[in-house]
């Protein structure tokens, strides 16, 4: 019968063993593939996941689009915390818009977004009392503006298709995560001081949006 | 025990070599930039008094002095920084920020409660000078949009740290302590005005 516990001689052995083990399979361990879509169809699968961040990481690596996405999400938020699915539908039409206005290439890219997002900025620091439909219509034009930010200099056959998806989730998770958190602190703490500190949060993504626009300006100009 | 050291001291080397350049923390982009701009108001004292004292007499002033001017001071402080940027001059920086420590240190003092504009044109005409200082750092910065990030957070997480010590003015203690709060505020914008900090 063996021992519970390896003795002296066995311990060492077993170290030994096991030191050299690791040693071969540190080595010959291929580079980690997780979520690589093994399988039939395993290069379309990854053409289409690298199309879809791409689409993702070129909506949120703009800055004034990602400004402008946390301001509209904590604006709607703060004009009624459960207020974005009566606005949502037409940010969606914004959306499809502002990709046709994008490749037509009639509007600037950086300018509008810079501004959508300081004007917003204010209007929720502000709390002003907007009726429904000129929220609609806001958002509207919130969504043909980001959206053209990110399409602009593009032509359509230049986007593959799963980029366009890719834009499109991050254009909605952008102002659905804000609008989530600011629904989520109103309702669950329904204090006053929560919608003070969300509407002066507004005011901190003016500060950095006019920071930030008046930088690339001056980086342009240059 | 040397037979086990050696093939111990081999695995080591092989798995060494076989490793891959470690490039974690290297300090480059977001990080510097807005570590830089997050500590740069924290560790100037002339900074930190005037954002605490925003939030400390917004606190004395009550509602809505306590939430309107944490909020006047950062979008005002922005266009300060716009000049900065811009490279437009504005005389007195040094001694405008200096004086914001003052003037706000003896309104908390001597729980001075001015009308709403007043307070909000007084707290915007400082918030002009702290931020042609960030301002015309801001160019010189690693990545300059991350630096203004960071200064714009931690100035409001002063001005959120001024309003909690103001919580303090519900008691007559409380009160005490407030004002003493104002004075050493006053005490450390002096000692700047007059080149002794």
């Amino acid at each position: 019968m063996s021992p519970a516990f390896p003795t002296r001689l066995s311990y060492w052995r077993a170290i030994r063993v096991s030191s050299l083990c690791l040693t071969l399979f540190f080595i010959h361990t291929a580079p980690v593939l997780a979520h690589g879509f093994h399988g039939v169809e395993q290069t379309a699968y990854q053409q289409a996941n690298q199309d879809f961040v791409t689409g993702i990481l070129a909506t949120f690596y703009d800055t004034p689009v990602l400004l402008g996405l946390i301001a509209a999400g904590l604006f709607s938020g703060i004009w009624k915390p459960d207020g974005f699915p009566s606005l949502w539908a037409f940010y969606l039409g914004g959306i499809l818009a502002g990709a046709a206005i994008g490749f037509w290439g009639i509007l600037p890219p950086v300018e509008p977004a810079y501004f959508a997002a300081i004007a917003i900025g204010l209007l929720g620091a502000a709390a002003l009392n907007i009726p429904t439909n000129l929220m609609r219509g806001l958002f509207f034009v919130l969504g043909v503006v980001f959206t053209n930010a990110v399409f602009s200099g593009y032509s359509v056959w230049d986007v593959p298709a799963f980029a366009y998806l890719g834009v499109a989730f991050a254009l909605n998770l952008g102002v659905a995560v804000p609008v989530m958190l600011v629904w989520l602190t109103r309702t669950k703490l329904p204090y006053s001081w929560v919608t003070i500190a969300w509407r002066a949060n507004m005011s901190w993504v003016v500060a950095i949006a006019l920071m930030s626009m008046v930088l690339t300006m001056k980086s342009n100009a240059m | 025990m040397r037979r086990w050291l050696l093939v111990s001291s081999l695995s080591a080397v092989i798995l060494f070599q076989a490793a891959s350049m470690a490039m974690a923390h290297t300090g480059d982009g977001l990080s510097g930039g807005f570590l830089s701009g997050l500590l740069h108001p924290i560790f100037g004292w002339d900074h930190v008094v005037a954002m605490v004292a925003v939030g400390l007499w917004g606190a004395v002033l009550g509602s809505p002095a306590l939430w309107v001017l944490p909020i006047v001071f950062p979008l005002v402080m922005a266009l300060g920084a716009v000049l900065g940027i811009a490279g437009i001059d504005v005389p007195f920086i040094e001694a405008g920020i200096a004086l914001s420590g003052v003037v706000l240190g003896l309104m908390i003092v001597f729980l001075i409660k001015a009308p709403m504009a007043v307070a909000a044109v007084l707290v915007g005409l400082f918030a002009i000078f702290h931020g042609h200082a960030h301002g015309t750092e801001l160019p010189d910065a690693a990545n300059p949009i991350a630096y203004a990030v960071g200064f714009v957070i931690a100035t409001g997480m002063l001005h959120v740290a001024g309003i909690l010590f103001g919580t303090l003015m519900a008691s007559d203690r409380g009160k005490l302590a407030v004002r003493a709060g104002g004075g050493v505020i006053s005490l450390v914008g002096a000692a700047f005005l007059f080149g002794i900090a």
